[in-house]
C-alpha cells in the first residue's frame, strides 16, 4: 500500500515553495515526524516532517524546484514491504559496479546516487554548512570526488581557486523570469560582444525581494521627507541602562526605542498606519500596530514583524527584536513572524551614512530610514554645543498623505526620540 | 641540569623514588649486583641494600607474583622484566592479578606496582629481544601503560608511575636508551600518566607516535616541512592506556589528517585504537583517511631484516604525502 505526501499549504496566501533540500533518500525508513524536506517560501526557510511513518518509495521532487501546494512531494509504502532498496540492518545489495571510465570522467553529469556521493567527512561538513545537496554536485577530484571547491562553486561562494572557464557555477536554482508590472522591459543588449560574462540564477529569495521593490517602486509616488532627532538624551539614557538591562537578559538598542516612538505617533497619525485599496477607492486604516524591522541577512533582505508594538513595554519590545532577528539570520523565520506589518523601520546606522531613502515595504504606506547618529556642532541658546544628531528619512506614499502630514508625522516621531520621557510616559 | 641519557634518567628517578618512600624496592633478574642487564638499576643495590633491591632467580611468574603479593602488602615493588619478548611467562600474574585486584576487592585492596620491560628493536638483538607488544597490555583493564620518548620524559613518567596507587606496563624502548643525551632537571619531576604532548606544533597533518618512534616522526616532519613546505604537529602519546583522546581529537581536528606511527604489528594495534578516536571525535574535520605506519603482520624476522620492519622516516613520509595529497 502506498500514500503520496504532498506539498500542505504552509500559511496565508502561499501557493507555492522552493524545495531547498531532501533530507531523506528513496528506501529510507523514516518515523513520523522526522524531517523529510527544506523549502523555501516567500521568506521562510520551513522543514516539512513526515506525516506518517514508512519507508520512502518515491521522491517527486529535486533541491531547486518550485511546487504548487498540492504538487506531490513523497510516496511512501509500509516500511514492512518489500523493496529493493537497503534497508537497515541488512548486508548491502549487490551492486554492478560502474564502469571505470565513467568514475573517472569528471566531466560526466553524476550519476542518480545509488549510495553516498565520495567526498571526505570535511566536505560533507561544509556542504551542510552551506546548505548543499551533494548528489547535485558533479565531483571534480579523483575518482569522481566531491571536492570543496565543487561544493562552494555549486553553493555560488567563490572558489578557493579560481575556476578555469567562465562556465556558470552548478547551482540547483532554476532561472526563471521575474513578475512584470506595468511596461515589459526592453531586451537586453549582448554584453558579450564586449567581454565574458556569467550569468547566475537568483535565489527565491532574491527573487522575492526585486519583484516585491519593482512592485512597490512602479505602482507607489513615493515621496520622502528628511528630519534630524537630537538624540543626545536618548543615547544617554541608553547608555546608563546598558547594564541594569543586561542584568534583566536584555541588550539595549536604539532600534527598540525607535518602534516605540513610532508606535505612538503612528497611533497619532493613522492615515500612516493603513494600505490604499486602489480598486475600492478605500484606505483601509489597521486598528492594530505590527511594525516590520528591516533584518540584512547572508541571504538577503528579510523584514519580521513585532506585533502589538504599541501595548508592549520597551523591555519587551527589545526581547523580542532580539529573538526575532536571530531567528531570522539562522534562517529559522516562521511565516508567521513575516507578515502582517503595518509600517517598517530600516536601521542601517550599523553601517553608517549619512541618509538613506529607503523603498516603501508594499502595501504599507510609508517606511522610516535611519542612519548613523553622530556627535555634531548645534546652536542653542545662542552657543555653539556638540549634540547627537540621529538622520532620519520619512518616505510615504503620496496618494495617501501630502508633505505637510508627512512633515507632522516625522515631527511627532522626532519630539518622542528627543524627549525619551513621552516614551515611558506613552504620550 | 645535567644532560643524562635515558639509562641515567631511569637510574636517577629509581634512586630517587626510592629515597623519596621506604615501600619502594626494586626485584629482577640480575638487578642488584649486576646492576641490571642494561644497566638501569646500577648501584641501586649498594646504596638501598639487597633487602630493597633484590635479585630474583630467572622466573617472570615469580617476579611478578610476589610483587603483586607485597602490593597487597602495602610494599610497592618496581619490577624489572629483562626483555618484553620474556613476559609471557607472567602474563597469566599481571592479567589475572596485578590488574585485576582493584576490582575483585571491590576497592580494598590495590598493586601499587610498576613493571619495566625493555621492548622494540634497533639493537639488532636476537628473536624474543626486539618485540614491541604494548598492545597486548593496553588492552587490559586496570592496567596503565606508559612508553617514554627520550631521558626526561622517562624519568617524569617512572616516578608517576611508581606513585600511582595502581599497576604501571612501562615501557622502555631499547633504541632510545643511549641514544640521546637530555637535559634533566636537578629537582625531581613528574608528569601526569594519560597526557599525551604536543612534540611540535603544526597546521596541516598530525603524526602521532611514541617510544622510539617519536624520533622517527620527528624526522619525518622535518623532511615534510624543508621538501614539501608542509606544516606538522607530532603528538608523543607517552600513555597508551588510558589513550589521551582529548589531545588526539583536538590536533585532528585542527589538521584534519592524521597518521600514526608504531612498532608493534598493524592488525588490532594501537594505531587501529587512534584511528576509531579519531572517527569518533574528529569525523567530520577529516580530509583524507587515517593511515598507520607499523611493522608488518608477521611473527619475527630476525635482526638481518629488522630495518626493513621497524618503521623508518621515509615511510613516514611516503604515508604523509599520499595523505596531504588525498
Amino acid at each position: 500500500m502506498t500514500r503520496t505526501f504532498a506539498l500542505p499549504d504552509l500559511g496565508e496566501g502561499l501557493t507555492e515553495a522552493e524545495i531547498v533540500r531532501v533530507l531523506v533518500a528513496e528506501g529510507d525508513v523514516v518515523a513520523e515526524d522526522a524531517p523529510l524536506l527544506e523549502v523555501e517560501t516567500d521568506k521562510a526557510t520551513v522543514e516539512i516532517p513526515s506525516p506518517m511513518s514508512g519507508r520512502v518509495a518515491t521522491i517527486h521532487v529535486h533541491p531547486g524546484d518550485t511546487v504548487r501546494v498540492g504538487a506531490a512531494l513523497v510516496t511512501f509504502e509500509d516500511a514492512g514491504a518489500p523493496s529493493t532498496a537497503p534497508r537497515a540492518g541488512d548486508a548491502p545489495p549487490p551492486r554492478p559496479a560502474p564502469p571505470p571510465a565513467a568514475v573517472r570522467s569528471a566531466a560526466a553529469p553524476a550519476p542518480p546516487a545509488a549510495g553516498p556521493v565520495p567526498a571526505t567527512p570535511a566536505t560533507r561538513r561544509l556542504a551542510r554548512e552551506l546548505g548543499v545537496d551533494l548528489r547535485a554536485v558533479r565531483g571534480s577530484g579523483p575518482g569522481g570526488r566531491v571536492t570543496d571547491d565543487d561544493v562552494r562553486a555549486s553553493a555560488g561562494a567563490p572558489a578557493a581557486a579560481p575556476p578555469r572557464t567562465l562556465a556558470a557555477p552548478e547551482h540547483p536554482a532554476v532561472a526563471r523570469p521575474l513578475a512584470t508590472v506595468g511596461a515589459a522591459p526592453a531586451p537586453l543588449p549582448r554584453f558579450e560582444q564586449w567581454g565574458p560574462v556569467e550569468r547566475q540564477p537568483l535565489s527565491h529569495l532574491r527573487r522575492t525581494i526585486a519583484e516585491r521593490m519593482t512592485l512597490a517602486a512602479t505602482l507607489i509616488p513615493h515621496v520622502t521627507h528628511l528630519d534630524r532627532a537630537d538624540v543626545t538624551d536618548l543615547d544617554a539614557l541608553i547608555q546608563r541602562s546598558l547594564e541594569a538591562g543586561r542584568a534583566r537578559g536584555v541588550t539595549l538598542t536604539l532600534t527598540s526605542f525607535l518602534l516605540k516612538a513610532a508606535a505612538l505617533a503612528l497611533g497619532e497619525h493613522p492615515r500612516f498606519n493603513a494600505s490604499l485599496d486602489p480598486a475600492a477607492g478605500e484606505l483601509i486604516v489597521k486598528r492594530y500596530c505590527h511594525l516590520g524591522v528591516a533584518v540584512a541577512t547572508e541571504r538577503g533582505l528579510i523584514v519580521p514583524v513585532l506585533r502589538d508594538v504599541d501595548r508592549k513595554p520597551l523591555l519587551e519590545v527589545q526581547r523580542e527584536l532580539t529573538a526575532l532577528a536571530a531567528r531570522v539570520r539562522e534562517g529559522k523565520a516562521t511565516l508567521e513572524d513575516l507578515h502582517g506589518g503595518c509600517f517598517t523601520i530600516t536601521n542601517l546606522g550599523a553601517l553608517g551614512g549619512t541618509g538613506a531613502i529607503p523603498i516603501i515595504n508594499y502595501p504599507e504606506v510609508a517606511i522610516l530610514g535611519v542612519a548613523r547618529a553622530r556627535l555634531e556642532p548645534v546652536v542653542r541658546d545662542g552657543r555653539i554645543e556638540p549634540r547627537m544628531l540621529l538622520p532620519l528619512t520619512l518616505t510615504f506614499d503620496h496618494r495617501v498623505a501630502d508633505g505637510a502630514d508627512g512633515a507632522r508625522f516625522a515631527a511627532a516621531i522626532v519630539r518622542r526620540l528627543e524627549a525619551p520621557e513621552q516614551l515611558l510616559l506613552g504620550w | 641540569m645535567p644532560k643524562l641519557n635515558m639509562v641515567k634518567a631511569l637510574n636517577l628517578a629509581l634512586f630517587e623514588e626510592m629515597a623519596r618512600d621506604p615501600d619502594v624496592l626494586v626485584l629482577g633478574e640480575d638487578v642488584g649486583v649486576d646492576g641490571g642487564v642494561f644497566r638501569v638499576t646500577d648501584d641501586l643495590q649498594r646504596k638501598f641494600g639487597s633487602q630493597r633491591v633484590i635479585d630474583s632467580p630467572l622466573a617472570e611468574a615469580g617476579i611478578i607474583g610476589t610483587a603483586v603479593g607485597m602490593a597487597l602488602y602495602g610494599l610497592k615493588p618496581v619490577c624489572e622484566i629483562q626483555f618484553s619478548g620474556f613476559a609471557f611467562q607472567c602474563f597469566h600474574q599481571i592479567e589475572n592479578h596485578a590488574a585485576r585486584y582493584r576490582a575483585r576487592s571491590r576497592g580494598r585492596f590495590h598493586c601499587q606496582m610498576v613493571i619495566r620491560m625493555p621492548y622494540g628493536g634497533g639493537v639488532r638483538a636476537l628473536e624474543h629481544h626486539t618485540e614491541s607488544e604494548e598492545q597486548f597490555y593496553a588492552h587490559i583493564p586496570g592496567l596503565t601503560m606508559v612508553v617514554p620518548s627520550g631521558p626526561r620524559t622517562a624519568r617524569a613518567l617512572l616516578a608517576a608511575a611508581i606513585r600511582d596507587p595502581d599497576p604501571v606496563i612501562f615501557f622502555e624502548a631499547k633504541a632510545l636508551y643511549h641514544a640521546a643525551k637530555e637535559d634533566v632537571p636537578d629537582e625531581s619531576e613528574t608528569l601526569p600518566l594519560g597526557r599525551a604532548r604536543v612534540a611540535r606544533e603544526g597546521t596541516d597533518l598530525t603524526l602521532i607516535a611514541y617510544g622510539a618512534m617519536l624520533r622517527v616522526a620527528l624526522e619525518a616532519a622535518d623532511t615534510l616541512q624543508s621538501e614539501d613546505g608542509a606544516s606538522v604537529e607530532v603528538l608523543d602519546l607517552l600513555t597508551i592506556s588510558p589513550l589521551d583522546r582529548e589531545a588526539i581529537v583536538a590536533s585532528v581536528g585542527k589538521t584534519g589528517r592524521a597518521v600514526v606511527v608504531h612498532e608493534a604489528p598493524r592488525s588490532f594495534g594501537p594505531g587501529a585504537e587512534i584511528a576509531a578516536s579519531i572517527m569518533d571525535g574528529a569525523f567530520l574535520s577529516l580530509e583524507a583517511p587515517v593511515r598507520r605506519v607499523t611493522a608488518y603482520d608477521v611473527s619475527f624476522v630476525g635482526f638481518a631484516r629488522e630495518k626493513a620492519t621497524v618503521p623508518d622516516a621515509p615511510r613516514v613520509v611516503a604515508a604523509a604525502r599520499e595523505t596531504l595529497a588525498f
